[in-house]
């Protein structure tokens, strides 16, 4: 099943303390040698409460899960100091490689550091099965649904959809219907939203199928969690992330036209405003591709060329990190000056490829997310093995009242909008944004989904000098090529640091953990553990429970 | 270049750019688009798009139901699959509830068929909006429209889609040309000036048989085809108070203006005003036009 077993640990970049470079690294190797001074008043667990939420380190019962049993015993047996260390190195590291992200409409600066918390955020092997068998499903149906709604419209005969669903949503791109994109692949490159319930079920928040950007934050992760807590990462089969680029431009060359050798690669950024700048400049360069803004590319005789010191290079694949809207000012947004004029064009003539294609957005938006069990159901004959969140549709008369009358406890959605903005969180909100919310639902019943609030689960967050449990969700990577679906073992996973917070979003204070993916169950280090007795002890044993432990803030 | 289906034939087509750039084309579901780069600089391009098309006589009312109730078809969820860019609102036809009232009165002044609404819609923005070139532009929303009562054919013909579509009737913008039939001598010699020697080359259509007969409008036109109960798409101009006859020549057909822009493009330099369009259209004889 997972090939990558004895792999996973030669393949790890660091190893050991050969891997330090610098004098001042070698400090942090106390990880193992300090283990018999640690006192488990000081843990950095000390008042560490699941406050029923389900904890993806501990039981109810305050136990460490099976799988986080090696990672607690390490953390917790971390003096504060040594580990404010390494969270000071990892954000230097951070600072340094200029692993930064834009929020939009902030005003004390737009570009700021990722926020990062240290403790890993640990998936076992059979989770991870589950939710490969489940996101590529997905992700099949929904190519299949594209396809269908761009050529037969089966889907929609057949009664299962709407059809006024699928014509009246903003990105569906009546121009390409019968267009083929090469090898029928629509969605080149997936990024989906999972989170865990209160009973650690795992669900599909959303699908992000048209520019999903995050990847190169679980890359950046791995390489500092691997420097700054090297022996620690060692000590579990991890699986690797680090080919996830190799693939993606192996991905990307096979779309070229045919007839190309070696087809000219480049990556489509808006330029140095886009919140995900840093992603695309990261990007370009582990792919060895030429990051290029609209502006440095034209079309000539339906030919996609770009600009370079030694003249006309013709472009076979665009790998676009611009929506649709902007593309292309002939044919979308005639205002945009993002894209290229007549790159559509070339498009259509079959002369360039773009990942993702034109029109993805349509199986994306949160209304038809809620029809996603039934394309499911509907391409493949099978149960969507990973369930959708419970989901309202303002456009059904019946449900539209059930909104209008529980604002105050659903999380209101605007159907075409990411990134957290557009939404309403009801139980938090007031009744002034409750009643905006009411208004504009009533104006576009179309364009408003609501979703019960659910108590994701939440992961140890390092807040101040202690941990706290914080909600986390999951966007695992999916890419999509000839030779079938690829998922990278590892993952975003992205933590709402606020206190209380459910909105993980980056731009809405989110931080992002590194996700590790194990190759096997840790049945080794379950011995191994259990052979050292003491050192075993539950969270509860530890400390007492007490609500009234002061909430530190946590470090800005 | 214009549509061939029942009403009209397109028999030939060509279009000319001075500086000259190799064209290419596509298919759409509303029509062909052509579509070119030039990279050098020129200082002025010339788009000349030459047809030759054979209107197609036929009876305008095309067995249209002008007595008897027959507007069970609209509203049902039947039409909203094939027909749902047709209803739906759009770019430059937002939903208006104001329209509601302009329905509202051309329905006292029709009989319970859809056909007779729709005569009487024709009529009733005929006589209430007033056709006035330059009072709008084709930035100019359909609301202002609304509001100042006076536009040009792009406006009589969106206001007409905003009424048929909050009915529930299927309704869809037709850019094109009209031939007036009236005869301006300036322009006449301005034709008999032009090179057509390439109009020769078709055999069956003899230019030089009757005395060509010219005139011309200063742009496109632009009109509205509804589908009637009996499933055909029907021509109505609000600008004339017109059912479409062989005097019109379909160019291309979308959801409104912005679908069908006769032409779309973007350039480097300095701001220039408005492109100038000229149209002519020539009657060769007894139903066959030339348009260029």
């Amino acid at each position: 099943m997972f090939p990558l077993r004895a792999f996973a640990l030669k393949s790890t970049p660091v190893s050991g303390d050969d891997a330090y470079p610098t004098g001042i690294l070698r400090g942090f190797n106390a990880e193992t040698t300090n283990l018999s001074k640690v006192d488990s008043s000081m843990s950095l667990f000390n008042g560490y409460e699941t406050e029923g939420f389900y904890d993806e380190m501990f039981t109810p019962e305050g136990q460490p899960r099976p799988h986080y049993r090696d990672l607690f015993q390490r953390l917790s047996e971390m003096p504060l100091e040594d580990f404010r260390l390494r969270c000071q190195l990892a954000e230097h590291t951070l600072v340094n490689q200029g692993i930064t992200f834009v929020v939009y409409g902030d005003e004390h600066g737009v570009e700021k550091p990722w926020p990062f918390d240290l403790a890993p955020r640990i998936i076992p092997a059979n989770e991870w099965e589950h939710i490969e068998r489940g996101l590529k499903q997905r992700l099949t149906a929904l190519n299949e649904f594209l396809y269908d709604i761009y050529h037969e419209q089966k889907i929609l005969n057949d009664g299962v959809i709407p059809p006024e669903l699928v014509f009246g949503a903003t990105n569906y791109r009546r121009e390409f219907r019968w267009a083929d994109p090469p090898g029928r692949i629509y969605v080149h490159i997936c990024g989906s939203d999972l989170i865990r319930d209160a009973d650690g079920t795992y669900k599909v928040l959303e699908d992000n199928l048209r520019s999903p950007s995050g990847v190169s934050y679980v890359l950046e992760n791995r390489s500092i969690l691997t420097r700054v807590m090297p022996t620690i990462f060692r000590s579990l089969p991890v699986r690797p992330v680090d080919h996830y680029t190799t693939q993606l431009l192996l991905n990307l060359r096979e779309l070229a036209p045919i007839g190309i050798e070696d087809p000219n690669v480049v990556l489509l950024t808006p330029g140095v405003y886009n919140s995900a700048y840093f992603e695309h400049a990261f990007l370009a360069q582990q792919l060895g591709i030429e990051l290029v803004e609209g502006r440095d590319l034209f079309t000539e005789d339906n030919v996609v060329y770009m600009k370079t010191t030694r003249g006309k290079q013709r472009v076979d694949v665009i790998y676009r990190r611009i929506d649709d809207d902007f593309l292309d000012p002939l044919v979308f947004r005639p205002d945009s000056r993002l894209g290229v004029t007549g790159l559509v064009n070339a498009y259509r003539a079959g002369n360039v490829a773009l990942a993702n294609s034109i029109g993805t957005g349509v199986a994306d938006d949160k209304v038809i997310y809620a029809y996603v069990p039934q394309i499911i159901r509907y391409y493949l004959n099978e149960e969507p093995i990973i369930p959708n969140v419970e989901t309202f549709l303002a456009w059904l008369p019946d449900h539209y009242k059930y909104i209008m009358e529980n604002l105050d406890k659903l999380v209101v959605k605007a159907a075409n909008e990411s990134g957290g903005y557009g939404m309403l969180m009801g139980p938090q909100s007031t009744k002034a944004e409750q009643d905006e919310f009411a208004r504009k639902i009533e104006a576009n019943p179309r364009n408003y989904i609501a979703q019960p609030l659910i108590s994701l689960s939440r992961a140890p967050a390092f807040v101040g000098d202690h941990f706290e449990g914080r909600h986390v969700d999951l966007r695992p990577y999916l890419l999509n090529g000839k030779s079938g679906i690829t998922l990278i073992p590892g993952a975003l996973t992205r933590v709402a640091l606020r206190k209380g917070s459910y909105v993980v979003n980056s731009s809405q204070g989110g931080g992002s953990k590194d996700t590790w993916v194990l190759a096997h169950e840790p049945i080794g280090e379950m011995t191994q553990s259990q052979s050292q007795g003491s050192q075993m002890q539950s969270m509860s044993q530890m400390t007492p429970l007490t609500p009234q432990t002061p909430i530190r803030e946590e470090a800005q | 270049m214009p549509l061939t289906d029942s009403e009209q034939t397109c028999i030939g087509f060509r279009l000319t750019l001075q500086p000259f750039a190799k064209t290419f084309e596509y298919d759409t579901l509303g029509g062909k688009v052509h579509h070119f780069t030039i990279r050098q600089a020129h200082p002025s391009l010339l788009i000349t798009a030459e047809a030759l098309v054979m209107t197609h006589l036929h009876d305008p009312l095309r067995g249209m139901e002008v007595h008897n109730k027959d507007q069970a078809l609209y509203g049902s969820s039947s039409l909203q699959q094939p027909y749902y860019d047709y209803l739906a609102p759009s770019e430059r036809v937002p939903h208006l509830p104001e329209v509601r009232q302009i329905a509202k009165e051309a329905r006292l002044l029709a009989n319970e068929s859809t056909a007779s609404f729709l005569l009487a819609l024709t009529r009733y923005l005929h006589q209430t909006f007033l056709y006035m070139p330059g009072a709008t532009n084709v930035q100019t929303p359909l609301k202002q429209f609304l509001e100042q009562r006076r536009g040009v054919c792009q406006d009589f013909a969106h206001i007409m889609l905003a009424v048929c579509r909050s009915e529930g009737i299927p309704a869809r913008y037709v850019s094109g040309y009209l031939y007036t039939g009236m005869v301006d001598p300036e322009e006449a010699k301005l034709f008999d000036a032009l090179e057509h020697e390439w109009l020769d080359s078709w055999e069956e259509t003899p230019l030089h048989g009757g005395t060509p007969h010219l005139i011309s409008g200063d742009a496109t036109h632009a009109w509205v085809e509804c589908l009637l109960p009996n499933g055909e798409w029907c021509g109505f101009d609000p600008t004339n108070n017109m059912l479409t006859d062989t005097h019109y020549i379909k160019v291309h057909i979308g959801r409104d203006y912005s679908d069908v822009a006769p032409v779309r493009g973007s350039y480097w330099g300095a701001p220039s005003g408005a492109p100038e369009v000229a149209v002519q259209i020539v009657a060769l004889s007894e139903g066959q036009k030339i348009a260029s």
